[in-house]
């Protein structure tokens, strides 16, 4: 899905946090809002994005380049795709998450939102502050409060491992 | 991991995807948490969702208290004659856009009212009846089935259906639960001949040509085989109609109801009862 109308590709670099530099076509940037806005406002030929680990980056550019082929034909294969790719121990989807969020990549970021909250729905409020490793800053008689006014929250899958 | 930890936008996002009960979980986490989750919008988001019902536009209560309502197992016979109370199941949820009901035992087109001087009178001949000042907005629909209210009837085989329909709010407002409002009797039908299904239909008018209306009326599509005698109910966006096939009979006694919210008040809740004669 070549955009570009002179006939010659324009080519983008971006610079994952460990310096690591990926080249592509400018127009697959172009399905993150961030980078589209940063491309059109200057003329820019290389984009550093050091909040984004590369390993990040590099699931990131695999989706931009299965979805920018993404034709009626081929629906089904993406669809798999789309499950295989957030189908990552919990730490890597959540660094993807947070990254998809940044750039703006609306249709992924809605997928990778959906993918965390099924990892987490039935997890126990333990599991889940051991998983996001989040202290509880509630009084003892608030968290027994929770207990006595919500019990079923306490009683969920208390596996805290990320897989 | 704690790159994600306080990420607002995206928690916000995530919660999108999560049942009230998760929502809760997470609510439990910590005070951060907390804050996020209780936005009233996420809960309407929940809510909406899971009702699949559209925006209603405004709530006179929270809607993490309509979500609680309309999932904790709630039902109107938890509230009064619970002794009566044998079984019931969730239908869904639909919609009023206009204050008017088209409430019905009879499924079978053409829907046809012959003008009557009261509403009483209308159920009497017709089975059927047209309710003014409905309150607009979510109402929630349940099928009942409760031991037969004290009747002289020998025949009576002591159990009833109840097509129960009630606006989202209903189960919070005060009138409702200090008892001051309750079901008052608008008329009753009698079929005096053998019936092949008890039905019943509660109808938005404004609605009843619209493509949605019509698959509930497409009796064909939705109720049970012959001998198959599982109740069966059918909901649309502004429609809800249940049948459960019956056995031989005598026919049935249906008596419509209806509930006000205070005197002049706005309709909040209505049943069809059917028993066999």
């Amino acid at each position: 899905m070549a955009s570009s109308t002179t006939g010659e590709k324009k080519i983008l670099t971006l610079k994952g946090g460990d310096n690591e530099e990926f080249i592509l076509e400018e127009s697959l940037v172009l399905q993150s809002e961030l980078l589209k806005n940063m491309v059109k406002e200057e003329r820019v030929s290389s984009i550093p994005l050091p909040s984004i680990k590369s390993k990040t980056l590099v699931k990131i550019i695999e989706y931009l380049k299965k979805h920018a082929e993404l034709t009626p034909s081929n629906k089904e294969e993406f669809k798999n795709f789309e499950k295989e790719f957030v189908n990552v121990v919990l730490e890597e989807l959540l660094d993807i998450t947070v990254a998809v969020n940044y750039l703006k990549i609306n249709g992924l970021l809605e997928f990778c939102c959906q993918a965390v909250a099924d990892r987490i729905k039935d997890k126990s409020v333990e599991a889940v502050r051991k998983i996001f490793r989040i202290e509880s800053d509630f009084t003892p008689e608030e968290e027994s409060e929770f207990r006595k006014e919500t019990p079923e929250a306490f009683e969920g899958d208390l596996d805290d491992t990320t897989n | 991991m704690n790159s994600i930890r306080y990420e607002e936008d995206l928690w916000t996002e995530i919660a999108k995807f999560l049942d009230g009960k998760s929502l809760v979980m997470l609510s439990a986490t910590s005070k951060w948490f907390r804050r996020i989750i209780m936005e009233d919008s996420i809960w309407k988001y929940a809510c909406l969702r899971d009702l699949q019902v559209p925006d209603p536009g405004k709530a006179s209560f929270k809607w993490i208290n309509l979500y609680a309502t309309a999932f904790n197992g709630c039902h109107s016979y938890k509230f009064r004659q619970q002794e009566k109370h044998i079984d019931w199941m969730r239908i869904g949820a639909f919609s009023f856009d206009s204050q008017n009901a088209l409430l019905t035992n009879n499924l079978i087109l053409p829907l046809k009212i012959h003008k009557e001087k009261t509403t009483e009178k209308m159920l009497e001949s017709n089975g059927c009846c047209v309710v003014r000042n409905i309150k607009s907005g979510i109402w929630i629909a349940d099928l009942q089935l409760v031991r037969c209210p004290v009747c002289d009837l020998n025949t009576c085989d002591g159990t009833m259906q109840v097509l129960d329909a009630r606006h989202i709010e209903l189960f919070l407002s005060e009138g409702y639960q200090d008892g001051s409002w309750d079901y008052e009797l608008l008329g009753s039908h009698d079929v005096k001949k053998q019936v092949d299904g008890a039905s019943a239909g509660i109808f938005d008018t404004k609605h009843l040509k619209d493509c949605s209306t019509s698959a509930v009326l497409n009796l064909k599509s939705w109720v049970g085989k012959p001998k198959d005698w599982q109740p069966k109910a059918m909901i649309a966006p502004y429609a809800v109609a249940v049948n459960t096939n019956l056995q031989e009979n005598e026919g049935l006694h249906i008596k419509f109801h209806t509930m006000k919210s205070g005197k002049n008040g706005e309709i909040v809740s209505m049943r069809i009862c059917e028993q066999l004669l």
